[in-house]
């Protein structure tokens, strides 16, 4: 017969004994029984409140779609709103673009195109087209530049010479 | 080897009276089916109220084994009622086969190494308050039969030797002398090889005994 390990002796026995009795008092003497009692309230309190949150959640027997059908017209508004506004962008730039006066610098142009067109068909002597240009830049030209215009020798005056 | 036999082994080895135990483990087994049914019939306010039993029967020696794992007041009060509520959560998965004590057991030991490795997380970045700074209990005008024991010479001696134990051999000894588990229901609960449950008790016993037959 092989001889069991944990087996001891009644002295042993007696001696382990006594161990036990102060590894449990250890314990015991912090955990009277009114602690005990308030921890066994506690514990019962805790699994209260968490019966209580339970009925909150009605899960399985709730229809699984429903939250998402909550969720859904939310998403589907944003979604409109944008197109909405991209449209509506879209739509006022192209209004805009159309609707934007033309630069009187642009009238000029084509006005001047057609003169231009002319002068090609019938070429206008150097002096003329030179007093042309001079009436054109006194014209447009500001007031600050006359100073400097003033100093500037005419054309026709150095070619007389 | 059957469970009545292993349990007479350490019931002898630990000088437990075997007669009482068995049937108190069996009838918490039929207390926790009947919780288990009253919880899958829906009636759960009938299932709390029982399982108010269940937490008096076991709640003394859950606090008894939480301690020597924590050395907290409060850590072993949180651990113990986290047992509780877990046990009450998942009473539904609970096998009738098993004794209720080992998985019980098996869940209380899992929450207080959670709570030890979050405490020593804590402990890492915040500064450790005092040992136990536990609000003492009303002074009783005479000290408890624990208090007495515990002060006396041959209690501080032994709690001395208890203390010098590897945390290994002293889990197994507690669960095994103080819970009076068994050592196959000791090797379920802590998720070791029953040998090697049986050698850490070995030792143990024999460690204290050079201890504290020395001073004798």
């Amino acid at each position: 017969m092989t001889k069991d390990p944990t087996h001891l002796s009644d002295d042993a026995a007696g001696l382990m004994a006594e161990v036990g009795e102060v590894v449990a008092a250890q314990a015991d003497v912090h955990f009277t029984d009114d602690r005990l009692e308030r921890q066994r309230a506690h514990i019962l309190e805790r699994l209260e409140h968490e019966a209580r949150h339970g009925r909150v959640i009605s899960f399985p027997a709730a229809p699984t779609h429903a939250p998402a059908s909550r969720t859904r017209p939310r998403v589907r508004w944003v979604a409109v709103a944008a197109a909405a506004g991209l449209l509506i962008g879209f739509l006022s730039e192209h209004v805009a673009h159309r609707a934007r006066p033309v630069q009187p610098s642009a009238i000029a142009a084509v006005d001047t195109g057609a003169e231009t067109l002319q002068l090609v068909a019938a070429p206008l002597s150097e002096e003329e087209f030179l007093g042309r240009m001079e009436m054109a830049v006194e014209g447009t030209a500001g007031s600050a530049l006359r100073p400097l215009d003033d100093l500037t020798p005419r054309v026709w005056e150095v070619a007389a010479q | 080897m059957s469970r009545t036999t292993s349990r007479r082994t350490i019931a002898s080895a630990a000088a437990v009276p075997p007669a009482p135990a068995a049937p108190v483990v069996a009838r918490d087994s039929a207390l926790a089916a009947e919780i288990k049914a009253l919880v899958l019939a829906g009636r759960r306010d009938a299932a709390r109220e029982r399982f108010a039993e269940l937490v008096a029967a076991h709640q003394r020696r859950a606090t008894r084994i939480a301690y020597q794992y924590l050395r907290d007041v409060h850590d072993v009060d949180e651990a113990v009622q986290d047992a509780f509520v877990k046990v009450f959560s998942h009473i539904t998965s609970y096998r009738e086969e098993l004794p209720f004590d080992v998985w019980f057991t098996r869940i209380l030991v899992n929450g207080c190494l959670d709570l030890r490795k979050s405490r020593s997380r804590r402990l890492r970045w915040v500064l450790p308050t005092p040992a136990d700074s536990t609000p003492p209990e009303p002074v009783a005008p005479q000290p408890s039969p624990e208090e007495r024991l515990l002060a006396s010479e041959r209690g501080r001696r032994i709690a001395a030797a208890v203390e010098q134990l590897p945390e290994r051999q002293r889990m197994v000894f507690t669960l095994c002398q103080v819970a009076e588990q068994t050592t196959s229901e000791v090797s379920q609960a802590l998720g070791l090889r029953e040998a090697t449950v049986r050698v850490h008790l070995f030792r143990a016993v024999r460690k204290l005994r050079v201890l504290l037959e020395r001073e004798r």
